[in-house]
Formats: C-alpha cells, structure tokens, sequence
C-alpha cells in the first residue's frame, strides 16, 4: 500500500525538540479496531474527511498538509485504555451514561507484539506544547492531555 | 400414569434419601408443597430417572450433586423471568430454556403460586429430571450449601421447579458451584441493570418525541388507501423510515416525515446501518447528544445539513472505522 506521508511543516519551529523513546521488541499492546481489518493492519483512511470529526479527525494528525490521509495503527499498552480511546471514546464523562450495542458490534480488538524495536515519538505535554500546530489551543484540553 | 418413560424416583428429605415408585414421590412432593400442609412434612424436591439408563441405584451424593445443579439452573432461570408470569404452571410461556456449555441444555419450568399444586396434580406423566420444593429450602440451609437464594419476588408462596436435563455429559464436573453462582449472578445483576437503563430511556425517547400508529402515518400522508396501516409498513419495509417498539405497539417518531413523506435522508441512515439494526438504534442515534456536532442532536439537523447527518450516521454505524 503506497503511503502518502505529509512533507514537514514549512513553519516549523526550529527549536523544537522532538524527543523519541523505544519500544522495545516484544512489548505487548492492544488494539481496537473494525472488524473488517486484521489485528495488524493499518487503517488506511482513505476517503476520509480530516475537517469531520466523526471521520476519525484525531487520527489525521496533519490538518491542512496536502497528502489527504495518514494510515494509522491506534493501540495501547494496555487493554483499558485501549477500549476507553477507541470504543469507549465517545462515551460522556457523567454518572450512568449511555452507550448503544451496536457500538460494539462492528468492533473486536486483538493483541499485538512489536517484532523488531520501534523509534516512536513521544508526544505527551512537554513536546505537545511544543508543536506550533494551528489549532491546536481549540484541539487540545490539557485535562485530556496524557502524562507521559 | 405409565412408566414406561420413567423407572424410578428418589425422594430428598431432610431426614434423607427413599427410592420409591414415581406416582408415590410425586404425591409425597405435592403434599410438601402444599401451602396447608406444608408444616407438616417436609421435603425437598423429587429426582425422576431415565427408564433407559440403568445406573447405579440412587445415591446420596449422586442425588445430591444433581439436586444442587438442578437448583442452580433454575435459579438462573427464575433470576432471568419476568414478574408476571408468576402463578402459573401450564403452557410453554413458563418454561425456560437454560442454554449450557458442552451441549448440556436445561429446561426449567416453574410452578408458582396458589395454581401450583394443581398444577403439579395434573403433570400426567413427570419427565426424567428433578422437581424442586423451594418452601423448604430455608436461608440457613442455602447458606450453607453456599447456594444463591431464590430472587425476592419468589420467596414465600408455593414454588415447585422442575429442571429437565435434555444432555448429560458424563465430563460436567459436580464440584465448581460456587464460581458458577458469582460468574451467573455478577452477569444476571449486569444484565439487568442494563436492560433497566435502557427501559427507562425508551420511556423518555416516547415521552419526548411525538410518534405516529400506523395509522396516524396514513392520515398524514396524501394516501387514500383502505388499508391505514400498509403504508407505515411498506415504507418501513423499504428502509424510507423506522418504527419502534414501545409497549407493544409500533411508533414512527414524527421527526422522519415532512409533509407526510419520508424525510430521504432518513432512509440514507437506515441504509448506511447494517442489517442487524432495529429501530431503537436508530431512535438512539437521532435523539442523543452527538459529541462531534457541539452536542446537538442528529435530528436537529435533519432539514437543515443532511450530509452532515448521513456522515454522523455512518460513524455510528460503524465507529471503528474511525479508529
């Protein structure tokens, strides 16, 4: 599947410092995902509107760069926030809330192990506040935000 | 009654267990249960044999092994009935398939109430599997045992259950009954609550958005057909609109129509759902906040940005597509 990655921003900030971090081959993750792909298949999301939300907008992180679409893999290190990010996502944060079965039905998760180590980016708060995105004060609530 | 079906029966009492002809443990049981009589002698319940299968003679153990899964399962039955079914011990309404691992299924029917013993007098022939007297089955014995009680609205009143094993897999382990009973009754209280929930956000959906009977429909729309209800249900059957199912009756919520007709893209929702989709998945999806639209509803924006709407719908249909 030929992927079509954005090129870097033009306005990058040059003092950004991007840190990284490993994982380590053989570290176990989760990962929702829609039935019709395998446990360890990309989400291509491809025809995919980046300007609506409910397209799966957070996980077309480039709003705006000129490739139309970032295949994405979204898993956890653990099962819990894997389901609380994924299916669980739109869920409201009040007493009882509601959630239909359907949701759930076009849904399975699997478990994957990392073949060879993985450079990932780490992007909790430090390196969040960093990137000069537009937008990203209205996207971004800092209660929301994952500490790292 | 003819025992051609059956041989034998063992009669559990507090005092122990009797092998006896089945008509003769069948009466003992009656009477046990019986609300007048029931002081007087004491019995738990009845196990009725296969004809064909000669085993061993009854045995204390065995028995009792097969009286406590026996409970067990109509324990789960009766947690899983509904109130009002109570009183009854005739028909097929009563009678509850307990569906098992390893092909082990369970059909428990119950005699409750004042019609019980009658009821019970007028089982002709008494099918292979165990009768169970609840009235005798006190706390105090139930704890011990570590057996569930009996739900609330069954305590107190006569209450015979007969539990019919259709299979019996010689590899079903008689020890284990007391995971059984926290993994059932954690599973039962979850299910409940849900099903609690979601009764009562039915009953707001109906309180809060007007719906039309079949009828209603006809009468609003430009038809003259003689039949009122065929058009509701020709276009529901087209997927051009949903009804949902509230007390009985079907409702169309009102939002669907304009002028009488089927708002179009009422249907383009249905149809961007899978088929397995009822109506109330629907009446879910138009009527709840919807977080990616500052938290307004899909139906208020029905007339306004269709598109809108049908692309909302498409990531509730299938949400993880999204991730």
């Amino acid at each position: 599947m030929p992927i079509k990655c954005p090129p870097a921003p033009v306005a990058a900030n040059p003092a950004l410092v991007v840190q990284t971090s490993i994982l380590k081959a053989g570290t176990a993750l989760t990962r929702f995902h829609s039935k019709a792909r395998g446990g360890n298949v990309y989400n291509p999301n491809t025809s995919k509107r980046i300007d609506i939300e409910e397209d799966g907008a957070r996980f077309n992180p480039f709003p705006g760069a000129p490739a139309t679409n970032v295949p994405t893999l979204y898993a956890a290190d653990n099962f819990g926030a894997a389901a609380l990010e994924s299916v669980f996502h739109g869920v409201k944060h009040i007493p009882s809330p509601t959630f239909p079965r359907i949701g759930l039905k076009e849904a399975c998760y699997s478990e994957l192990a990392v073949k060879d180590d993985l450079v990932v980016v780490e992007l909790v708060n430090p390196q969040l506040r960093q990137l000069a995105v537009a937008g990203r004060r209205a996207s971004l609530n800092e209660g929301e935000l994952i500490i790292g | 009654m003819s025992d051609s079906f059956t041989s034998s029966a063992a009669l559990l009492e507090p005092s122990g267990i009797h092998t006896l002809e089945v008509r003769h443990a069948m009466d003992k049981l009656i009477e046990a249960a019986s609300p007048e009589r029931s002081h007087a002698y004491a019995a738990y319940g009845v196990l009725i044999y296969h004809a064909a299968k000669k085993g061993p003679v009854p045995n204390i153990f065995s028995a009792t092994g097969r009286f406590v899964r026996a409970y067990l399962k109509g324990w789960t039955a009766l947690s899983k009935m509904e109130v009002d079914v109570v009183g009854i011990g005739e028909g097929r309404k009563d009678r509850i398939d307990v569906s098992e691992q390893n092909d082990v299924r369970y059909f428990v029917k119950v005699f409750a109430g004042k019609a019980a013993v009658n009821a019970l007098k007028k089982e002709a022939r008494p099918s292979p599997g165990v009768y169970i007297n609840t009235a005798h089955l006190d706390t105090v014995l139930l704890d011990d045992l570590r057996l569930p009680h009996l739900p609330e609205r069954f305590r107190n009143m006569p209450l015979v259950m007969q539990v019919e094993e259709t299979e019996q897999k010689n590899s079903e382990l008689l020890l284990g009954w007391e995971n059984f009973v926290k993994a059932s009754s954690e599973e039962i209280a979850a299910q409940e609550t849900v099903d609690r929930d979601t009764v009562e956000w039915r009953s707001q959906f109906m309180k809060n958005h007007l719906s039309w009977t079949a009828k209603e429909v006809a009468d609003q729309s430009t038809s003259t057909a003689k039949n009122r209800a065929a058009l509701a249900s020709r276009w529901a059957q087209e997927r051009k609109i949903f009804a949902v199912k509230y007390e009985g009756q079907f409702w169309y919520p009102r939002f669907q129509f304009q002028d009488g007709e089927p708002l179009p893209t009422v249907g383009q929702v249905i149809q961007a759902y899978p088929a397995h989709a009822n109506g109330w998945d629907f009446a879910y999806f138009f009527a709840t906040p919807n977080a990616n639209i500052g938290g307004r509803k899909p139906l208020e924006l029905l007339k306004t940005d269709p598109e809108r709407v049908l692309s909302l719908a498409r990531a509730a249909a299938d949400p993880a597509d999204a991730y």
